[in-house]
């Protein structure tokens, strides 16, 4: 075939050559053409580089804009420091300084302290060698001793280290006793320095300014438009954030618009500001070759954005870079949506899975408290939680009902509508029909124990009785858990008594009040100790509760019969659909299980699989979607919100079988507490974050988290405060301070704030007073202040003691339970575990009592190590040098009389301890109201550095105590020395336990 | 130079009359509005040998003939001027602090004393100044507190808890507290509209507005009941 056309080809060439006109496409010019398509293709191509490079990188102009912005922010700054250095302030300050320098320099105190520390220091080393002699002979004697077998030798050697003893005690007394001295030596000069650092600070405060601006200046020259990305293998994460968040970690751009503001103070840490001034320090000293910006200390410095990233925490696409709304994931189908708002504390508990008291993300705490609280942990498995936590019993145990109500009818009520009975109580609303109430009521009657006698007929009892009782409520502290509608206090930790007089029976409240854990061992509610009689007292008050006065038992047969097997067997099959077992314990229904969804997973629970019912549309508006794929976090919140709101909503307009209807009972949430649970749904990921990026928990802090879950379960925080408040406020020499203490009044914008810490850089001690703004320094401005924690009841004590005695409200306080502010360093452990098991009356004075929790002994122990965590304490044991027989031995060897002096002056008309504190048996004369804590207990009780510290300053300790402070010093005709050594001496009786009856009536003979 | 002087003097006294002319005086006095309480009594029950056994009245409401109530303060709750800090005391003796009611400017020094032959404790219950608990031994020496704020601050012994007395620190000059008679005046108010408080231990506090006449005197009477 080719090759015939071949031929053909080659035939008809040789003459058409010449005569065939060229073809017209071969003489038109295409060159337009091509130039257009070139050009086209130029255009594009310039266009794909633009956007490649402009368009698609946005963050080059936020880049550009900022270091503009910021140029000009130190600039000012800058200027504004030179201007104040030349200020004749600065330059007074400056002068002070000098002077308080060459003041010091000059101060024959401070040179006379000096020579003394060098004297001192020549005569320590001598005793030291002695002591290293005399002791290296003295274990070597004792161990010759041990390894004779010879008994005689024995005897002989044992005479030999009793000889020996008192004499390397001696010496380890001197030396101490010259350690103090020159401890005593350099606190005086630390006294004495105190108005040059004083000066140096104020003078410094300007020169900070001037340093800040210039690194700050001098680290923009440095910087380049760049990605700024964050790479992590371990968490998976690449975050490119700070591309356009340049500011994040950089200080001073709070003020800023986004994206250039700083990563804002979520919460202030003290420590944190001192190792911020320590740091400060060392930038300025070396010529800094790479100066980094000022930055922030606070959450950021323990969660550092070079390791962690943003995304972690805050969601989001951290890859993205090409416009915002990708990088914050905020488009279709991206799985990790911005976590706007509150939403951002979810991801806390990601990693901290142990602590329930996480500072910085209150909504979520309050989430996690309410999914226990409520009993969601009844229904729903959460991995999460501790199993402290999930296997709380968070109702009572039914086993005891027909013992305690008055009548059935009440509990058929109480099931229909519970909070039609108590508005605040946590049993939610199940939505039963007044027939299936009675059923379930029916199971629950039937498969109760029955009292050993009828319900005796409503007793009326004498008025005094009454009153009686309600003046013990008043008193010993029922309002730090429970509320009444007649009475202040607010408390919704245990039920409202409102109306309890027509739930229970007054034979059963008496029992009860003697001893809860009888009837509810798994019940929160602790004994106080309560005699019969006072137990009857307020057995009777608590009858008189009544909304309606009239008596309803006597209508209880006409109503519901509660009797009919039938009834009970659809009350069992009800109880088991609702899951009534998840929270109360019922007879018959101990093995079943939880009858809700797993919500371990649900903060990553594929949106597709939420069903919204007929209300999606509805609820997606809410939050602005279209379409749940649109953003699946909100979508998610907005589901999460509805079921709260009204669980069952989701199958309105449905038609459902009765064991395929939603179940999920209405808890009548308010939107605050829906938005703290919802906040702790969306945490619970199926992420897996590697253990060795989860927050591990080092011993102390597992001490905390276990004791705050204990204190929390207990409410021990409904008397005591066990935190102070604090306030941090910004003052105009650039400066921060923070306080902690508590506001004692507020008056025309001013705070007037007891300090109970020392305020060093202030120059202000623990108990005085710092009024915020300070009348000096009219611009102080608050910047952050949060609450105290605990002491519910305090402000209804002290307003109740004001009116009863008529008392000034500071005077009142002592009324009230005691703030436990530093406990782990005041109290040994040992005897703190024994006081949380059985406590003793310590103070007198005092009506509120510390109730028998009857903790187990390893929660009476968390407790106790939570103090020693929390103030530095030792736990559980340690050594009381003072109690034991050979220091003992040593201080009356080196002076037989130093006990005897002690308690001279311990008794002496000037200070006389035993005006106050109780000794044993020996009380004070006047008042068991105003004595003060018995003394005898002391050796057991507290530890002997706090003694020392409380006598010297007790306001200082615990402002507002009864407690005075005594010019030790003085009483030189009782005890001659110093201060510290009467003080020491006092301390040494307390602990050596001579504190004894027949010592004291020789001490006075 | 002679020339100068009575120009001078001149200045001087017009000045000075400017400033006594535009300032005038309130009085008035203070008494029981009905039939007063018997007088309470307190009973020492501790270091009788030095505070005595006796019952003793109490002075936390003295009524005397005629209603006439003692030691109600009264005080302008705010003016011009400045105060000047003065030296105060405050001593005990038989277990009684003296005196029982005192104002003091701000900025002063109230200086503790212990007059009784045993330990006594000065307890300050203040809200705005700092508070002192101060164990003052028999023959102690005396402390100097200094009270720089404005408030009313009841003082107390932890050591016998009959013991009360009270300190109004002012920030400005213009206050009275009543005697016996329930009479009070405040001299040399300058001219204008205020507000007058009266505060009373147990009576409790109170505030009626007064116009200062620019010479004499305005009255303004108070009948207090609990």
């Amino acid at each position: 075939m080719n090759q015939c056309t071949d031929e053909v080809t080659m035939r008809r060439s040789p003459e058409r050559a010449t005569s065939i006109p060229s073809e017209p496409w071969e003489d038109i010019s295409l060159a337009k053409y091509f130039v257009v398509v070139i050009l086209l293709l130029l255009g594009s191509m310039a266009w794909a580089l633009y956007n490649e490079v402009y368009t698609r990188r946005p963050w080059k102009s936020f880049q550009r804009e900022f270091f503009a912005l910021a140029q000009r922010k130190y600039e000012k700054d800058l200027a504004e420091a030179k201007k104040a250095l030349a200020s004749d302030e600065y330059k007074q300050l400056r002068q002070a300084f000098n002077d308080a320098v060459s003041r010091y320099e000059k101060n024959p105190e401070v040179i006379a302290a000096r020579k003394e520390i060098e004297r001192i220091d020549k005569q320590l080393t001598e005793v030291r060698k002695a002591f290293q002699l005399a002791r290296g002979d003295y274990q070597a004697t004792i161990y010759v001793m041990e390894r004779t077998a010879d008994p005689g030798a024995k005897r002989r050697l044992q005479q030999e280290v009793d000889r020996m003893e008192p004499e390397v005690m001696k010496l380890l007394g001197e030396m101490e006793s010259l350690q103090q001295k020159k401890k005593e030596q350099q606190d005086k000069l630390t006294a004495l320095a105190q108005e040059k650092m004083d000066a140096e600070k104020k003078m410094s405060a300007f020169e900070t300014r001037l340093r800040d601006a210039e690194l700050g200046l001098e680290a923009l020259k440095k910087e380049r438009v760049k990605i700024r990305q964050v790479f992590n293998d371990d968490l998976k994460i690449v975050d490119r954030c700070q591309s356009c968040h340049v500011a994040v970690d950089r200080k001073g751009f709070d003020k800023f618009k986004q994206p250039f503001r700083s990563h804002p103070d979520v919460f202030f840490l003290p420590v944190e500001e001192e190792k911020s001034n320590g740091e400060a320090t060392k930038v300025a000293t070396p010529n800094g070759e790479t100066p980094e910006p000022p930055r922030l200390k606070n959450l950021l410095a323990m969660h550092e954005t070079e390791k962690f990233g943003c995304s972690l925490c805050h969601g989001g696409q951290g890859f993205a870079a090409s416009s915002g709304k990708d990088a914050h994931g905020e488009v279709e189908f991206v799985l990790t949506p911005l976590r706007r708002g509150a939403l951002v504390q979810s991801s806390c508990v990601k990693c901290h899975k142990q602590e329930t008291e996480l500072l910085g993300a209150p909504i979520l705490n309050e989430g996690r408290r309410l999914v226990v609280e409520y009993g969601c942990i009844g229904c729903h498995t959460f991995a999460q939680l501790t199993p402290e936590e999930a296997n709380r019993q968070v109702a009572p145990d039914l086993k005891e009902i027909r013992k305690k109500l008055i009548s059935p009818q009440w509990l058929v009520n109480w099931i229909e509508q519970p909070k039609k009975f108590r508005p605040t109580t946590k049993m939610p609303h199940f939505g039963l029909t007044r027939e299936q109430a009675v059923q379930i009521a029916s199971y629950l009657w039937q498969n109760a124990e029955k009292p050993s006698q009828h319900a005796p007929p409503a007793a009326t009892f004498p008025a005094t009785q009454i009153r009686a009782g309600e003046v013990l409520v008043e008193n010993v502290g029922c309002f730090a858990c429970h509320a009444m509608y007649d009475k202040k206090g607010e408390s919704n930790f245990a039920p409202h008594l409102g109306r309890i007089g027509e739930k229970l029976r007054y034979d059963y409240l008496v029992s009860w009040l003697m001893d809860p854990k009888q009837h509810q061992p798994q019940g929160r509610m602790p004994r106080l100790r309560l005699t019969r009689q006072e137990a009857s007292n307020i057995a009777a008050y608590l009858t008189t509760k009544r909304m309606n006065r009239t008596n309803r038992t006597d209508r209880t047969n006409r109503t519901n019969n509660l009797d009919d097997p039938k009834a009970a067997a659809e009350g069992k099959l009800l109880i088991e659909h609702y899951g009534c077992s998840g929270c109360h314990p019922i007879k018959g229904m101990e093995t079943r299980g939880k009858i809700g969804a797993e919500l371990s997973q649900f903060g990553s629970k594929p949106v597709e699989q939420l069903d919204y019912g007929l209300l999606e549309k509805e609820v997606l508006h809410r939050v602005h979607l279209h379409h749940v794929r649109d953003n699946v976090l909100q979508a998610r919140v907005a589901w999460a919100q509805q079921k709260l709101r009204d669980p069952r909503s989701y199958d309105r307009g449905r038609y459902r079988k009765f064991k395929d209807k939603l179940r999920m009972p209405n808890f009548g949430f308010n939107e605050k507490q829906i938005e703290a649970i919802v906040t702790f749904l969306m945490g619970l990921t199926d992420e897996k974050i590697p253990a060795e990026w989860q927050s591990r928990l080092d011993e102390r802090q597992e001490a905390v988290a276990k004791g705050l879950r204990i204190i929390r379960r207990q409410n021990c925080i409904g008397c005591h405060q066990l935190k102070l408040e604090t306030l941090t406020f910004a003052r105009d020499n650039g400066k921060t301070y923070h306080l902690e203490g508590a506001t004692k009044i507020e008056e025309q914008g001013t705070i007037f704030f007891q300090l109970w810490k020392d305020l060093p850089a202030l120059g202000r001690k623990a108990n005085e007073m710092q009024p915020v703004p300070d009348p000096e320094h009219p611009t102080d401005k608050i910047l952050s202040r949060t609450p105290g924690w605990g002491g519910d009841i305090v402000p209804l004590l002290i307003d109740q003691w004001v009116k009863k005695a008529r008392l000034a409200p500071e005077e009142a306080r002592t009324y009230a339970p005691p703030m436990l502010i530093g406990e782990g360093r005041k109290v040994q452990p040992p005897w703190l575990f024994d006081f949380l098991k059985e406590p003793v009356i310590l103070r007198p004075w005092l009506q509120v009592r510390m109730p028998t929790f009857d903790l187990s002994d390893e929660d009476a122990a968390a407790v106790v190590r939570y103090f020693a965590a929390v103030d530095g304490g030792t736990f559980p044991y340690r050594r009381v040098l003072e109690r034991e027989p050979a220091y003992i031995a040593a201080k009356r060897q080196a002076d037989p009389t130093y006990y005897a002096r002690a308690l001279r002056m311990m008794t002496s008309e000037d200070i006389k301890c035993f005006s106050c504190h109780v000794r044993g048996s020996q009380k004070p004369e006047g008042n068991p109201s105003d004595w003060a804590p018995d003394l005898s207990l002391a050796q057991r009780r507290l530890q002997p550095e706090w003694i020392v510290a409380w006598l010297k300053n007790p306001s200082g300790l615990y402002p507002g105590t009864k407690m005075p402070q005594f010019p030790f010093g003085e009483f030189q005709h009782l005890f001659p020395g110093s201060a510290e050594q009467q003080m020491t001496a006092i301390k040494d009786l307390i602990m050596s336990g001579q504190l004894s009856a027949p010592m004291v009536a020789s001490a006075k003979r | 130079m002679r020339r100068l002087v009575m120009p001078f003097v001149g200045c001087v006294l017009v000045v000075a009359w400017c400033g006594v002319a535009f300032a005038g005086d309130i009085t008035g006095t203070v008494k029981y509005k009905g039939t007063p309480p018997a007088p309470k009594k307190l009973k020492p029950n501790k270091d009788t040998h030095v505070c005595g056994t006796a019952e003793r009245p109490s002075e936390e409401l003295i009524v005397g003939p005629g209603g006439a109530i003692k030691n109600a303060v009264l005080y302008i709750e705010k003016a011009p001027g400045t105060v000047t800090p003065k030296k105060a005391e405050l001593d005990q003796k038989k277990c009684v602090f003296l005196p029982h009611v005192q104002v003091v400017p701000a900025g002063s020094t109230l200086t503790l004393k212990n007059g009784d032959p045993v330990l006594h404790n000065i307890h300050f219950y203040c809200l705005k100044n700092t508070p002192i608990n101060q164990g003052i031994p028999k023959g102690g020496k005396p402390i100097n507190v200094p009270l720089q704020r404005a408030e009313e601050i009841k003082i107390g012994c932890d050591a016998h808890k009959w013991m009360s007395a009270y300190v109004i620190v002012r920030d400005n000059p213009y206050y009275a507290v009543t005697g016996a008679d329930g009479k009070f005046t405040i001299k040399g108010v300058p001219a204008g509209k205020y507000k007058l408080t009266i505060w009373h231990e147990t009576l409790g506090k109170k505030s009626v507005d007064v116009t200062v006449p620019a010479s004499g005197a305005v009255t303004q009477d108070f009948e207090l009941s609990k």
